[in-house]
């Protein structure tokens, strides 16, 4: 695990770009865990997008006023 | 296992260099993972009281729009993070104009609550709303670098 750990600590700080996954390192009850925090909000932005915008498209504002 | 010794000294080494800026960047992750989960519950919290006639058209598309703006910022700022192993002043201004405008439009949508909706849907709609506040705030403060890192 302490290796696992070295190596997953200096990949961080020499690759940006893998950082997002690596950061993510952590020890649980003596286990590591790898949570791609990033990716997991990534998806969770875009299907709120999704949910919002389907709603918004199937209920335009013209259509909801009332007309007297 | 002179392998292991020696990655284990690098490693040391390592962290005690970037310790501080990395405890920042990852509690601005975990906040943002954190907000993206809490505007989804949200958004299925006012279009469902929607479903059910307890919220006007009118009310859900104001929190809906602005809930679409924090996702957008949301997906913004992931983008800028992804790219850093380390939080330097300029990334911290940059990522902070990106969230800070949308800090204020949840306050906004806050407001925009009708008084006259169930006290029940009213409630679970602002409690919603500060959860989103709350991550957002605890993204400010680690891009300030006042969350202890």
């Amino acid at each position: 695990m302490e290796l696992a750990l070295s190596i997953a600590t200096i990949i961080n700080a020499l690759a940006p770009s893998i950082a997002s996954v690596l950061l993510m390192v952590k020890k649980t009850d003596g286990t590591i865990t790898l949570i791609p925090i990033l990716d997991q909000a990534d998806a969770r932005f875009v299907d709120n997008i999704r949910q919002a915008t389907d709603w918004l498209n199937s209920h335009p504002a013209a259509a909801s006023k009332p007309k007297s | 296992m002179r392998i292991k010794r020696r990655l284990t000294s690098a490693a040391f080494a390592l962290l005690l260099l970037t310790a501080c800026t990395d405890r920042d960047l990852e509690t601005l992750s975990q906040a943002l993972r954190d907000s993206a989960a809490a505007i989804g519950i949200l958004q299925t919290a006012v279009i469902q009281a929607n479903a059910q006639g307890l919220l006007s058209d009118d009310a859900t598309r104001t929190i809906l729009t602005a809930a679409v703006r924090v996702n957008e910022a949301g997906l913004q700022a992931t983008a800028m993070t992804r790219q850093l192993n380390a939080l330097g002043p300029t990334d911290r201004r940059n990522v902070l104009a990106v969230l800070q405008p949308v800090i204020g439009s949840i306050a906004g949508a806050v407001a925009a609550v009708p008084l006259g909706v169930e006290p029940n849907v009213r409630q679970n709609i602002i409690l919603s709303l500060q959860a989103i506040q709350a991550a957002l705030n605890s993204a400010q403060l680690a891009l300030a670098g006042t969350s202890g890192g």
